[in-house]
């Protein structure tokens, strides 16, 4: 490919696959977990309520993904964690006071 | 002699399953294994065509399975190769008229007088699926580097995992400028999606769509790389450790060439 053409396609952020790869992470967990994009979006923000029970995570920062490997689906679930959690390390208690 | 069937499925039409099959049983014929290649899609059949063995077809699957007439009376041999047959799907009935059962029972019957049966399976996950993939050992997904055609094989590879049945992946019409410039998944990231083994990988190439003209499977060009794929493909099948290049550039020398015999 012409040089030009890849420093056009960097300002415009239009390689296609990028597109094409997330849309398809979208449609194969649907098709995987049987979940719609509601059920997603609901299991997503149960999930944050979830965790930021016991700690500190950024919002937007929760990455879902299916992971196919030799007939076992794995559910992960990624996000950047803060060191210290909401009631700085006493779990528990938490649990009973919310 | 006791064979080994193989089912070439994909979920999504058009995606190559018909060439792939007619190639890999070509190539493997071309090893020396006796093969034989079954048309499972009963009212749409084109493994005929794609061989060019249309004008030869006198009996078909399902008067051999309803017991018409016998095997021996509808497989048919192949113009290149006294190791390849066909049996042709029928072109009246639909894909309701045998079933899962007749198929199997069939399949073991004809194993005991090939090395290999390819069974060429119509598109879609209903009875026409189920037949082609009753009694198959082994499964061949093919699936090209879209996003329709992978999440149809996604779907495929979850219903024969549940049946048991051994998968691998075949990528077909990968286009390497396309790839390049990055509109195009990259094989090695349809590899890791669908989280299978990949048996082969096909560039998209001008040399399928003249063969399917003439109804000569690539395989015999021996100068055509996308032939070459296919073999290796055999091999891998065969059990020869046959390395997947993950490098999808071509040398200098070829892309020159290829401009060239454009240009004239």
């Amino acid at each position: 490919m012409v040089f030009s053409k890849i420093i056009k396609k960097i300002f415009s952020g239009s390689f296609s696959k990028y597109a094409a790869k997330n849309r398809l992470q979208m449609v194969l967990t649907q098709d995987r977990t049987g979940l719609s994009s509601n059920d997603m979006e609901a299991f997503r923000k149960d999930l944050l309520a979830v965790i930021s029970t016991y700690f500190v995570i950024e919002n937007n920062q929760l990455d879902i993904q299916w992971d196919k490997k030799d007939n076992t689906t794995a559910l992960i679930i990624n996000t950047p964690v803060m060191v210290r959690t909401v009631t700085g390390g006493k779990m528990k208690k938490a649990v009973g006071t919310k | 002699m006791s064979g080994r069937v193989l089912v070439i499925t994909s979920g999504k039409g058009g995606v190559g399953k018909t060439t792939a099959t007619a190639n890999l049983g070509a190539a493997l014929a071309l090893r020396g294994k006796r093969v034989l290649v079954i048309d499972a899609d009963i009212g749409l059949r084109n493994l005929d065509v794609i061989m060019g063995l249309e004008n030869r077809i006198v009996f078909n699957l399902v008067d051999v399975i309803k017991g018409v007439c016998k095997h021996q009376q509808a497989i048919i041999k192949s113009k290149r190769s006294n190791n390849l047959f066909l049996l042709p799907a029928s072109q009246t009935d639909d894909k309701n008229v045998i079933n899962v059962d007749e198929m199997r029972d069939l399949l073991n019957k004809l194993k005991q007088e090939f090395h290999f049966i390819l069974v060429d399976c119509p598109a879609g996950i209903e009875q026409g699926f189920k037949n082609a993939c009753a009694g198959a050992d082994q499964a061949i997904v093919v699936t090209t580097p879209e996003v329709s055609s992978i999440r149809d094989a996604d779907r495929v590879i979850g219903l024969l995992a549940s049946e048991g049945i051994e998968t691998s992946l075949l990528i077909n019409r990968v286009d390497r400028d396309l790839v390049k410039q990055g509109d195009m998944i990259a094989p090695q990231e349809v590899v890791e999606m669908l989280g299978i083994d990949q048996i082969g990988m096909i560039f998209r190439d001008n040399d399928i769509v003249i063969s399917s003209n003439s109804g000569d499977p690539i395989v015999y060009n021996e100068k055509s790389k996308v032939g070459k794929a296919f073999l290796e493909v055999a091999d891998r099948l065969l059990g020869v450790a046959v390395p997947i290049s993950t490098n999808i550039s071509e040398s200098f020398w070829t892309r020159l060439g290829r401009k060239f015999s454009r240009a004239v």
